[in-house]
């Protein structure tokens, strides 16, 4: 692609905000809490009337997940709204859940009411010695 | 020679991909820009292309302002990024706080 001059900003969009610059919104997701779910709490629930999705890119997903989840790749969640059940709690779960507060306000926003989140994502999972599939 | 910017491209952007999910790898080796040199050019108007390289929902929700969103997976294809091969690319994601 022929780019020399390429930088990384690792601090990203925490460090930005932690330093006290200002942020731009596109949308204003509504600022309602999404409840987290520890993963022993998760271990101990009987999930079979939930959606367990996983919103990690499918590379990941394949290399390893809870059981029984389903993966829809955040950068697609958009365009896949449509298949996502409004009748059932849906429980999200991302890397280190940096992700889910806002993906599960954004889902609210589209009339996903009852959305929790895996605290720690799937890292927190692992962490806790509890099995992935593949 | 001429490959060698294709390459130093595609490995950050696998580079930002493994920033968003594991801090641990962070590495020294990467050109990297602080937070005050990037708010100092963005203040004195710099021509940089910043790019956010998160989801579109989490773009949406909040960036740092002139940023421009190209997902990860997008970055190699994108028609957004700039013709000038010598303008000032900076990446960012979420971050490793």
């Amino acid at each position: 692609m022929g780019y020399s001059n390429v930088f990384v900003y690792r601090e990203g969009i925490l460090g930005w905000v932690k330093a006290g610059y200002r942020v731009d919104s596109v949308v204003d997701y509504p600022k309602v809490k999404i409840a987290l779910i520890s993963s022993n709490e998760l271990k101990e629930m009987n999930t079979s009337s939930m959606l367990l999705l996983d919103i990690r890119p499918v590379s990941h997903f394949l290399n390893g997940h809870i059981r029984n989840s389903n993966n829809i790749d955040l950068e697609e969640l958009h365009r896949k709204l449509d298949v996502l059940p409004k009748d059932k709690k849906i429980i999200l779960i991302d890397h280190k859940g940096k992700l889910t507060l806002t993906t599960g306000r954004f889902l609210n926003s589209q009339g996903f009411t009852d959305v929790s989140r895996l605290d720690g994502g799937f890292n927190a999972w692992v962490k806790n010695g509890f099995t992935a599939e593949k | 020679m001429r490959s060698l910017p294709k390459f130093w491209l595609i490995f950050c952007a696998i580079l930002l991909s493994c920033v968003c999910v594991s801090p641990v790898i962070a590495h020294e080796k990467w050109h990297t820009i602080s937070t005050e040199k990037l708010a100092a050019k963005l203040e004195q108007g710099d021509d940089i292309c910043l790019i956010n390289v998160l989801p579109k929902i989490i773009y949406d929700d909040k960036h740092i302002p002139g940023s421009i969103n190209i997902p990860v997976s997008e970055i190699l294809t994108s028609p957004l990024l700039p013709k000038e091969k010598n303008k000032l690319l900076v990446f960012y994601c979420m971050g490793t706080l």
